[in-house]
């Protein structure tokens, strides 16, 4: 198929049937809205798009800088569309939270600035607020500035009402149930504001949102949505708080059961969905269909996922390693410490090579003399990977209070170190007054 | 009281909250609700002593003490833990702190003397605040250590310290504020305590010229709770004037990082959430009011959309007390290679001071209250009235909005389908104890008791007054005795160490 535009790309995303057996529904199809199928990798790609294609022309001509309150999606979409026009954009965004898409926004040549506001919640009243930073300056140049509001401008859920409801009801027909998360709240009025009137009166639709002190990107809480100025609560059957970890779980099943490479908030959705479904399932007499919307790609999302579900990344210890090494701190401690008090002789008869593994600041400032430095960070890895030292030379391993070092030593006798950690580290030492030398 | 009353487990999937009359259940320690089932005691006790009464729980200082301790053990930290006199005049919980090993933060001549004959030993003492000729002076007579808030301040230390006896040294700490914010933007926020952190080359060279007679033991700041983006740039900034100050001779050991951690007070995030919602959806006209005199708590309806900023903190976060902390030690520094704080405090051997007021004092109080009768507002909203006033439950920005636990002296009582108010006994056109709706089974009549739950922080008797007459609520301490019996005494008669010792009866 041949396009002239990457732009022509957006939308008419497929919808794909989630295999029964993955979420276990006898009555109800469920449907994904594959929105990570946009030429930039999310539902997205809509907005920016719709929402700026009219002015475009203008931005360029008057050389106008496109302002937007996102580091996320919408930032990354915007961005795009900001290069192949030649025009600057400046993102204002609350402290960003997923570094892996802020990064590839960044790469992508964007100037984001990052700003927290003073109080705990979102506050349309706070001088930090993004939204209001942006609104000001805007209003302080509008021959210069521009702002797409993806929060306030009624053309995002109007670019799903005549994009994204109207490609699911060509596809399916009868839509009996619609979940999408909230956040801008565009997606999951324009839709269903679309099915309803395409002659779909009675579809249920529900709002996904996140637990308060919870994190998932692109979806608040309903607290929050108040202050959205587009949502609109009547126009929400239900509501469904899920959990960021339960998400991260839902998303997987998604990955593993039906090969769909969504991201967290994809697998909020559809947990949400299921939340929903699962209670009124057995109870249906006719077959009803369900759809919710995976609105990106898993790729950038690893370090979020890491987080919550680290066992994903299958860390195997490997036998003999520092990591598998279980270590009895109470065990003949005398066997791989030396005392300050004896330490000085000991270092004078047997020439240790010794080893501060406290950071390089640290190191820098007071040190044990002759010491080398090799922060526990990569100490460790050495240690664990080869065999860094020499065998013959005694290793007396210095940190802060002795108990890292306990452990190192220990674990470097079981593979044949004479390596010993000082008792009380060089807080113990500098206590009983032993000489500290300054390295630089 | 019923368990069902309780909200322990805190269940995401739990059935929808009946949002007609949303509750807002506190979070409660074990011991506290043991306290609270006995309800013969309850009653005899606040029918005895009178109402308000406020019940002092000083073991849970131990248990929360022990959780910030952990935090300085997993991270190798030496320092220590002030605990604040400020938010709570108990003598028995500062005794049962002082059988710890933390200090204790004083901020007037008044706490100082009241510190040291609680069995604080001056060097465990820190002094904060903004101080008058008197307390500075006892300050340096007792070897206190002195967080100076400001260069008058410290002029007037090293004049007053020249006169010590020969070779003692003044042991002074320097709060400073007006961090730069570094790579991310926040707003300068005004504050009346520190030093502008600017004028730190001025001070440096002033204790430089000074150390002889002080002993400069490192900078500090504080910020009040939530407030986390400041506090990674604060730290850097006194870690860096911290490595110059040795570099020019002085000794600095320890930086202060202050307090300002939370505390939970909401049993359950469901059902804190549910309540702010149903509060800005009456904002907004869409249901019946929540607040006295539709006054929205900070919010208010313009063109259609909320407006506004509550004036209550949040009451339920997923980390609350100490691992608030460890989160704030633990967060990257920039300035110092994403090294965390605590990597940096550890390595260097400095130590790390901290000042959690509030979040020490989690579980440790109650406010318990009588019942005068109950009435309906001239606009008909049921009323319950306290014999107790705005006083005895005033806090300096946060307004508790937890449910307090109505315990009924029968059940021959209306059911409070439109929820309840609760009003103080000031003749006053409204003396409000809470300023929003709450929603008991019944309504609570006279000579029923209702029970503020987690008053310790701030709340009792920080701005407790004498107003109108009115009782100043008495303190009593609970303790489970070794054979699990609830005993009790006057606040000032709580003595943890005879009791431990076994000599008291």
């Amino acid at each position: 198929m041949k396009y002239e535009h990457i732009t022509d790309l957006i939308g008419n995303t497929p919808l794909l049937k989630i295999p029964a057996h993955v979420h276990g529904l006898k009555n109800i199809d469920l449907y994904a809205k594959m929105e990570m199928m946009n030429p930039f990798g999310s539902v997205k790609d809509r907005i920016a798009w719709g929402i700026i294609k009219d002015d475009i022309e203008e931005i360029q001509a008057k050389g106008k800088t496109i302002y937007e309150n996102s580091s996320g999606n919408t930032a990354k979409a915007l961005q795009v569309i900001a290069n192949m026009h030649g025009v600057k954009t400046r993102l204002i965004t609350y402290l960003a939270k997923v570094d892996g898409v802020k990064d590839i926004v960044r790469m992508l040549g964007a100037d984001i600035e990052e700003v927290l506001g003073g109080s705990e919640c979102f506050d349309p009243n706070d001088p930090n607020d993004p939204q209001f930073l942006i609104a000001k300056m805007v209003k302080d140049d509008p021959e210069k500035n521009y702002f797409p509001s993806q929060f306030t401008n009624p053309k995002n859920p109007d670019v799903h009402y005549r994009t994204t409801g109207k490609e699911i009801v060509d596809d399916l027909k009868q839509v009996d149930f619609f979940f999408g998360g909230l956040g801008t709240s565009g997606s999951t009025l324009g839709a269903a504001r679309r099915i309803r009137d395409e002659g779909n009166p009675d579809l249920v639709s529900v709002g996904v949102c996140a637990s308060k002190n919870d994190f998932i990107p692109g979806i608040r809480s309903l607290d929050q949505m108040w202050e959205s100025g587009l949502f609109v609560k009547e126009n929400y059957n239900d509501f469904v708080y899920v959990d960021s970890g339960e998400s991260v779980d839902a998303m997987m099943d998604l990955i593993r059961g039906a090969g769909l490479l969504c991201g967290p908030t994809s697998g909020a959705s559809y947990l949400g969905a299921l939340r929903y479904l699962e209670k009124l399932d057995h109870e249906l007499t006719e077959k009803k269909n369900a759809v919710f919307i995976a609105c990106d790609r898993v790729e950038w999302y690893t370090d979020y996922i890491r987080e919550r579900r680290p066992q994903l990344y299958g860390l195997k210890m490997k036998p003999g390693s520092l990591r598998a090494f279980e270590f009895d701190a109470g065990a003949s401690k005398e066997r791989f410490t030396v005392k300050v008090d004896k330490a000085q002789a000991w270092i004078d008869d047997e020439n240790p090579l010794i080893i501060d593994v406290r950071g390089n600041l640290a190191y820098k400032m007071t040190t044990i003399p002759n010491a080398i430095n090799i922060p526990w960070e990569l100490f460790e890895t050495m240690i664990d990977a080869a065999d860094p030292f020499p065998k013959d030379r005694p290793l007396l391993l210095v940190c802060p209070v002795g108990e890292k070092t306990s452990r190192y030593a220990a674990y470097l006798q079981t593979r044949g170190y004479r390596s010993f950690s000082l008792d009380g580290g060089i807080l113990e030492w500098r206590n009983a007054s032993c000489r500290l030398v300054k390295v630089s | 009281m019923k368990i069902a009353d309780q909200c322990l487990a805190d269940d995401l999937s739990t059935q929808a909250a009946d949002r007609s009359r949303p509750k807002v259940r506190p979070a409660m320690h074990p011991a506290i609700e043991r306290f609270l089932s006995d309800e013969k005691l309850v009653f005899s006790l606040v029918d005895g002593l009178g109402s308000p009464l406020n019940v002092i729980f000083p073991r849970q200082i131990e248990e929360t003490i022990g959780r910030f301790e952990r935090v300085y053990k997993d991270r190798q930290l030496q320092g220590t833990i002030f605990y604040t006199s400020k938010p709570n005049k108990s003598h028995a919980l500062k005794k049962q702190a002082s059988t710890t090993k933390v200090g204790l933060d004083v901020s007037s001549e008044g706490e100082l003397k009241s510190a040291l004959t609680s069995g604080f030993h001056p060097d465990r003492i820190e002094a904060t605040g903004p101080k008058n000729i008197d307390y500075l002076a006892l300050c340096i007579q007792q070897n206190v250590l002195i967080n100076v808030d400001n260069f008058a301040e410290l002029k007037q230390i090293v004049r007053m310290a020249s006169y010590s006896p020969k070779g003692r040294k003044a042991r002074i700490l320097m709060r400073l504020d007006g961090f730069e914010p570094g790579r991310v933007k926040f707003t300068a926020q005004d504050s009346a305590f520190g030093t502008p952190v600017k004028d730190a080359p001025a001070i440096i060279d002033l204790l430089v010229e000074h150390k002889d007679t002080i002993d400069f033991h490192g900078f500090s700041f504080h910020f009040n709770a939530g407030d986390y983006i400041r506090r990674p740039p604060a730290i850097e900034a006194c870690l860096q004037l911290t490595f110059r100050c040795i570099e020019l001779g002085l000794t600095p050991s320890a930086i202060d990082i202050g307090g300002g951690y939370r505390i939970r007070y909401a049993a359950c995030q469901d059902e804190w959430n549910t309540y702010v919602e149903e509060l800005k959806a009456s904002v907004l006209g869409n249901r019946d009011s929540l607040t006295w005199n539709d006054s929205g708590l900070g919010y208010y309806r313009e063109d259609g959309v909320l407006k506004g900023a509550p004036n209550f903190m949040e009451h339920y976060h997923k980390n609350d007390g100490h691992e608030d902390f460890a989160s704030v030690i633990d967060t990257p520094l920039p300035a110092f290679d994403g090294y965390s704080t605590a990597r940096i405090v550890s390595d260097n051997m400095f130590e790390l001071h901290i000042e959690p007021g509030r979040a020490l004092l989690d579980q440790c109080g109650i406010t318990l209250a009588h019942v005068n009768f109950d009435k309906q507002s001239i606009l008909g909203q049921q009323l319950s009235v306290l014999d107790m006033n705005r006083t005895n439950l005033n806090s300096t920005q946060l307004k508790l909005m937890t449910d307090p636990v109505v315990i009924y002296r029968n059940l021959d009582r209306k059911p409070a389908d439109k929820g309840v108010m609760y009003v103080g006994n000031l003749c006053l056109t409204h003396d409000m104890i809470q300023y929003h709706k709450t929603f008991p089974e019944f309504v609570p009549q006279t000579g029923d008791a209702v029970a503020f739950i987690n008053t310790a922080a701030y709340q009792m008797d920080f701005a407790e007054a004498h107003v109108l007459e009115q009782a100043i609520a008495k303190k009593i301490a609970v303790i489970e005795d070794e054979n699990g019996a609830l005993r009790w005494f006057l606040d000032e008669l709580y003595n943890p160490m005879a009791i431990a010792g076994g000599i008291k009866p």
